[in-house]
């Protein structure tokens, strides 16, 4: 049915939700932009700084993608590279996806076994979440894409009611005096700090083959990259000006704890319920695309066709991953080295390969027509 | 082939229906000498018109046995050459003639049986709009619609399917609407059918859903003709089926279970808050035991505190845990809304009444569950009936969150209810994505999903549907 | 396909027996606190929690039996060893998600109280909108348990009495995470509500004879910190006081002094023939009261010539509810003197309570360290680590502006004729 290949292709409302959810729920989660420098009143200027920074370190990759259209950021770098560096540079996309998958699982199932279940062990936590994502990276990216157009409303709405829920907390003052307490420097490297970590804008490079216009790629990289940063720019004014900016940095989640202190006229409270249900909803649909990303990356680091077998052996390492880590610190209390690989992960993989790959690009430019 | 000699016919005929005994053959005499037979099977066709309009005229006046077309008053018949082809055609209620000398057959359709009178089917009520629903002959079915679209565009396409049964079905569609895509699919997969028998529609729906393993059906399934003009109208393709009253229609999207016929007859804001309503009523019978199950083991925290008191005095002393509570009751409910459809209806008000009694008011005051857990399955009851057509699916999902919700809290609760809801929308009806108009999004779909707009504003039939004919109607209002 | 349904059926099903409810609690396994007490005993902790009973729904109406508490404590080095050491006490497990106040004992807050409640907020149970109130002069475990009210529960008694306030800015309700918001602020210092209790006037002895004092409990004035150290108290006035200038005050009143007002114009003054007996009398001075409709106030802090000014700039709309004395109300020149009595009065109030934190507690509890971040910030890096010493020092000028806009049914007071 030749005809219908159209619809079931990925619209490009779909991925600027998806990507926007895939940095929210970050936000949500643990509001790490708390605890970057500068680190007080002025982090609303940082996140306004970090769009164009983002937009900047990510275009080498951006302009690849738009030449490669039909191909994912795995295949158009080994066709520049070559197969022995590309394997390797595949081989490091499909870890560094896996990293994150662990990464957001080990977060997920500490948040879980710290709030609600305190007894359970983290493998079960774990494979709850692990048989949802599998189930669902099972079905392929149009369901992943097609469930964004149901969940990130609903998660964004939740997010959105909060806010507006908690209008008696607020207390803006706490937000001045702007620019006063920061220097220049600070604010930038929070900026910096943030857009290098805004990893999740691979993923863009992973579906352009699967965009049903792929004219509107520069259009779905801009737009997701504002929207998210903005997103999340609402959440840390809010959640600062509801615990006030010590307090706020003190909490592991913030926008949680925010989320808590909600009492209107005695019978809107206690709805953290919401909260809770989006906030799971969301990382499941993280945790399930990155895992199915992993698999794409994989299967096409070793020219397979389909990704589905590696779905299962993947979501085992990252079970067993998560137990070890899990089961011997707790990485958002203590989040130093956490945080350090990201940085330098990240940095490499939305930039600095990218780049490398341009520049041979720009080479080879011949040959490889 | 047929002979030219009666007896040896008579013989044949005798042979393939295996001596059966309602098989009726009456050889005869006319008056000039002609030697004539006729089958039919009992009760099955209208005698009076086989003696008035042909016996009489044949035996009176049939002078030579080709001009038999002459001689009598019908307005088809149909030469057979084949033993096979007139032994299938009186299984569908024909009378053969065989006429001594000629080596063939006169068909002649005469068919007439009982039926039961066209009422209001129960399943599918309405308060505004026609009350007439489908009966379980397929020709007064097609004449029940034809008569809501009087276009010559309206299509049946006729197929008999089952080796045993040999079904009589009729897809129907309305040409230069339909999507010649979903057309061809739908062909496809009826050819494709090889089964001993069709039984009712469902057989059909079973074998050609995309499918199978679903919870919830991918087809259409209405007993009311004007909600099946509407879906024609919109492009889809519907089936008749010999012997039922339900009419599948093809594409179905998730949507349809959440609109009723009513919906478009009805003014645009009470539509839109009845299909909230449903909405709601949907979520709230799968969702809502299992919620309270997982609030009240694992999140007694977000559970507001006047409520949890109440909630802990009515808990105090019941001896199982919630969610086994959750799950007897469940269990029960259905037994009794079941022992209720099966049994005759002076016991099924007998059943209703004990179940209320024993299972409501006694249980309670006995201690054995607790009186929220009676509301919430109550509620949850009530809540189901707002959106029939899912009854299905939404009970087993409702187990299954009720499991999921006792084991591990709102936390499993919500990875169900993301399976389901992934499950629900990754399916695809004929090619077409079931979740249409809500995922994947469509701005025109939309305007008739969770809100209806007011009609003059639905200018686009669903475009996913279909390509060419597009524009349903001029907006009158816009100046 | 089939096999592979089945099989993750069966994964799904072992899964599920296998994690069999960890942490399931069922709600007839938990004793649910309203209300908890801390306090210092021989330098350990004590808990005190008042717990509900459950009773079941049908034997409540049949019995006429309401809602009972009981109460348990526990003792322990700290605070979550005295929470494990009530589990080998009481037979069920303690649950505080829905405790909504928290009693300090007068010696619990100070001997540096935020150390020993880590746990509360540390914890995800207790929730950070519970009410934090002080014990003054006393225990935590003595105040509680006393229900004076309507309420049968002496936790709800207490949670109704802390969300009066908004009738009445003489207490204050400050919540755990509004607490640890001023705590963590530089410029602020944070201030806690009271709880006392007092003994009632018996009524009716007769018909009750019980042989105990009655007692109530009252909220009236509030607790003022330095850092984490309990510095002193305020009383209701002061408190009132606070209220204004943090602008706090939903509704209120203001009781002042009638304006002896000699404008008189058509209205004949009182009947003269008592005039002789009341210049008898000791002059009494009339009250009258406004109540507060709506209240704005606004701090600054001003540099000039290296003396810091606080400003207390409050502006409120009232209505007038009750005049005694001999004005006519219904002259606009009159009711502006009503409204410079009134604006004096709580001038006066405003006034007192800056002092009493500046002199006696030399902790800026209304955030003036805030305003003047905000608005000096560079000076401020100089000056914030011994802000509170700048704070005693400073001088303040305070606003106050009222417009009375209504009167209520009446015009002249009642006491006087109004002639012609």
């Amino acid at each position: 049915m030749d005809n219908f290949k159209n619809i079931n292709k990925i619209s490009s409302y779909q991925v600027i939700l998806l990507v926007i959810i895939y940095r929210v729920i970050i936000a949500f989660t643990y509001l790490p932009i708390m605890n970057t420098p500068p680190g007080n009143q002025d982090i609303w200027i940082t996140l306004l700084l970090s769009i164009p920074y983002t937009i900047i370190l990510g275009l080498p990759m951006l302009y690849l993608s738009n030449k490669f259209n039909d191909l994912t950021i795995i295949e158009y770098t080994e066709k520049i590279l070559g197969k022995v560096i590309g394997k390797i540079i595949g081989l490091y996309y499909t870890g560094f996806l896996l990293m994150f998958c662990i990464v957001i699982v080990a977060t997920l199932v500490e948040i879980l076994n710290t709030t609600m279940f305190i007894e359970t062990p983290t493998w079960a936590t774990t494979i709850i979440m692990l048989l949802t994502c599998i189930y669902i990276s099972y079905k392929g990216l149009e369901p992943i894409a097609r469930g964004a157009e149901i969940f990130v409303p609903f998660i964004l709405g939740v997010i959105l009611l909060f806010m507006v829920l908690g209008y008696n907390n607020y207390d803006f003052t706490v937000l001045l005096p702007v620019l006063r307490d920061s220097t220049f420097k600070e604010l930038n490297i929070g900026a910096l700090d943030r857009s290098i970590k805004f990893s999740d804008i691979i993923i863009l490079a992973m579906i352009t083959p699967n965009l049903k216009r792929k004219k509107d790629l520069n259009k779905i990289y801009i737009k997701s990259i504002i929207y998210s940063v903005i997103i999340v720019l609402l959440l840390a004014i809010t959640t600062q000006a509801a615990l006030g900016i010590e307090y706020a940095k003190h909490t592991i989640f913030p926008f949680f704890t925010f989320n808590r202190l909600i009492d209107l006229f005695d019978f809107i409270q206690r709805i953290d319920v919401l909260s809770v249900v989006a906030w799971i909803t969301g990382n499941v649909g993280k945790i399930a695309g990155y895992l199915y990303f992993t698999t794409v990356a994989f299967s096409q680091t070793i020219n397979r066709q389909k990704n589905q077998p590696y779905i299962i052996p993947i979501a085992i390492i990252i079970l067993i991953a998560t137990v070890l880590i899990k089961d011997r610190r707790s990485l958002l209390g203590i989040g130093e080295v956490l945080q350090g690989t990201i940085l330098v992960t990240s940095t490499i993989t939305i930039f600095v390969i990218p780049l490398f790959t341009l520049i041979v690009y720009f080479f080879r430019r011949k040959s490889l027509k | 082939m047929i002979s030219k000699k009666i007896g040896i016919n008579k013989q044949e005929i005798i042979g393939i229906f295996n001596n059966t005994s309602d098989l009726i053959i009456y050889e005869f005499e006319t008056e000039s000498n002609i030697r004539m037979m006729v089958c039919y099977i009992e009760g099955f066709i209208d005698r009076n018109l086989l003696d008035r309009d042909i016996l009489k005229p044949v035996i009176l006046s049939l002078e030579m046995p080709k001009d038999i077309k002459k001689a009598i008053y019908v307005s088809s018949m149909e030469e057979v050459y084949l033993m096979e082809e007139v032994a299938d055609k009186l299984t569908y209620g024909s009378v053969a003639i065989f006429i001594n000398g000629i080596n063939k057959s006169y068909i002649i359709n005469l068919n007439k049986w009982e039926k039961r009178t066209i009422e209001e089917p129960q399943a599918e009520a309405v308060v505004r709009g026609p009350k007439e629903g489908f009966i379980e002959d397929i020709s007064t079915n097609k004449v029940m619609l034809r008569r809501r679209i009087r276009n010559r565009d309206l299509v049946f396409e006729d197929y008999t399917i089952g080796k045993q049964t040999k079904t009589k079905i009729s897809i129907a569609y309305i040409q230069g609407i339909v999507n010649e895509q979903i057309l061809k699919e739908v062909k496809i997969r009826i050819r494709n059918i090889d089964i001993d028998a069709i039984l009712e529609s469902g057989y059909i729906e079973q074998l050609i859903e995309d499918n199978p393993y679903s919870l919830i059906s991918t087809i259409g399934d209405t007993q009311k003709p004007d909600v099946v003009a509407g879906k024609l109208l919109e492009g889809r393709v519907a089936m008749f089926c010999d012997g039922t009253p339900h009419v599948l229609t093809m594409p179905k999207f998730f949507i349809e279970d959440i609109q009723a016929s009513e919906d478009y007859y009805a003014r645009t804001y009470y539509a839109t808050f009845l299909r909230f309503l449903r909405v709601f009523s949907l979520l709230l019978s799968i969702v809502l035991p299992g919620l309270y199950v997982a609030l009240q083991t694992f999140h007694q925290e977000m559970i507001p505190t006047v409520l949890l008191i109440t909630m802990a005095g009515a808990r105090e002393g019941v001896p199982f845990p919630a969610i086994i509570e959750a799950f007897l009751m469940t269990l029960m409910l259905e037994l009794i809304k079941e022992s209720g459809i099966r049994l005759p209806r002076a016991v099924g008000s007998a059943v209703s009444i004990v179940g209320a009694l024993v299972l409501g008011q006694a249980a309670v005051e006995a201690g054995i569950v607790s009186a929220p857990m009676v509301i919430v399955v109550a509620a949850t009851a009530i809540a189901e009936f707002a959106v029939p057509s899912l009854t299905e699916g939404i009970i087993l999902y409702r187990l299954i969150l009720i499991l999921l919700g006792g084991f591990m809290g709102l936390y499993a609760m919500t990875c169900g209810l993301i399976i389901i809801i992934v499950q629900i929308i990754s399916l695809n009806s004929f090619g077409i994505p079931y979740g249409f108009p809500l995922a994947p999004g469509n701005k025109q779909g939309l305007k008739d999903s969770i809100i209806r707009f007011p009609l003059w504003t639905l200018i686009f039939r669903p475009k996913i549907l279909e390509k060419k004919n597009m524009i349903r109607q001029r907006n009158i209002r816009k100046k | 396909m089939i096999k592979k349904v089945l099989l993750l059926n069966i994964i799904i099903m072992v899964a599920l027996v296998l994690i069999g409810c960890w942490n399931a609690r069922e709600l007839n396994a938990l004793g649910i606190a309203l209300i908890m007490g801390l306090d210092f005993e021989n330098d350990k902790v004590l808990l005190t929690a008042e717990v509900i009973e459950p009773v079941p729904a049908r034997e409540k109406s049949s019995m006429g039996k309401g809602t009972t508490v009981t109460y348990v404590q526990g003792i322990g080095d700290n605070l979550f060893d005295a929470f494990r050491d009530i589990t080998l006490k009481f037979d069920r497990k303690l649950y505080i998600a829905h405790n909504k106040v928290i009693i300090f004992g007068e010696e619990f807050a100070k001997k540096s109280s935020i150390n020993d409640i880590d746990l509360l907020v540390r914890d995800h149970e207790q929730r950070e909108t519970a009410y934090l109130l002080i014990a003054k002069d006393s225990k935590a475990y003595e105040v509680m348990g006393i229900a004076a009210g309507l309420e049968e529960i002496p936790g709800n008694y207490v949670l109704e009495l802390v969300e009066n306030f908004k009738y009445n800015p003489k207490a204050i309700n400050i919540k755990l995470a509004e607490y640890l918001k001023y705590f963590y602020d530089m410029g602020r210092q944070p201030v806690l509500g009271i709880i006392e209790k007092k003994e009632k006037k018996q009524i009716n002895k007769i018909e009750k004879p019980s042989s105990n004092k009655e007692y109530q409990l009252s909220i009236v004035g509030a607790a003022a910190f330095n850092k984490e150290e309990l510095v002193g108290y305020l009383n209701g006035v002061e408190t009132k006081g606070f209220n204004f200038i943090m602008g706090r005050v939903k509704t209120g009143i203001v009781t002042f002094p009638t304006p002896n007002t000699s404008v008189d114009g058509s209205s004949t003054p009182t009947p003269s023939v008592e005039s002789d007996i009341s210049l008898k009398r000791p002059t009494k001075i009339h009250m009258s009261t406004m109540d507060i409709v709506k209240l704005k106030t606004k701090k600054d802090v001003e540099i000039i010539d290296n003396n810091i000014i606080l400003k207390v700039k409050v502006k409120l709309r009232c209505s007038l509810e009750e005049v005694a004395g001999d004005i006519d109300i219904s002259k606009e020149e009159n009711i502006k003197e009503v409204e410079k009595a009134c604006s004096e009065e709580i001038k006066r109030g405003v006034g007192n309570t800056l002092l009493k934190a500046q002199k006696e507690f030399k902790s800026d509890i209304f955030g003036f360290g805030s305003v003047f971040h905000r608005k000096y910030p560079k000076e401020w890096e100089k000056i914030k680590g011994n802000w509170n010493d700048i704070f005693a020092e400073a001088d303040f000028q305070i606003e106050v502006k009222t417009d009375v806009i209504r009167t209520g049914l009446i015009n002249t007071p009642i006491s006087r004729v109004k002639g012609k």
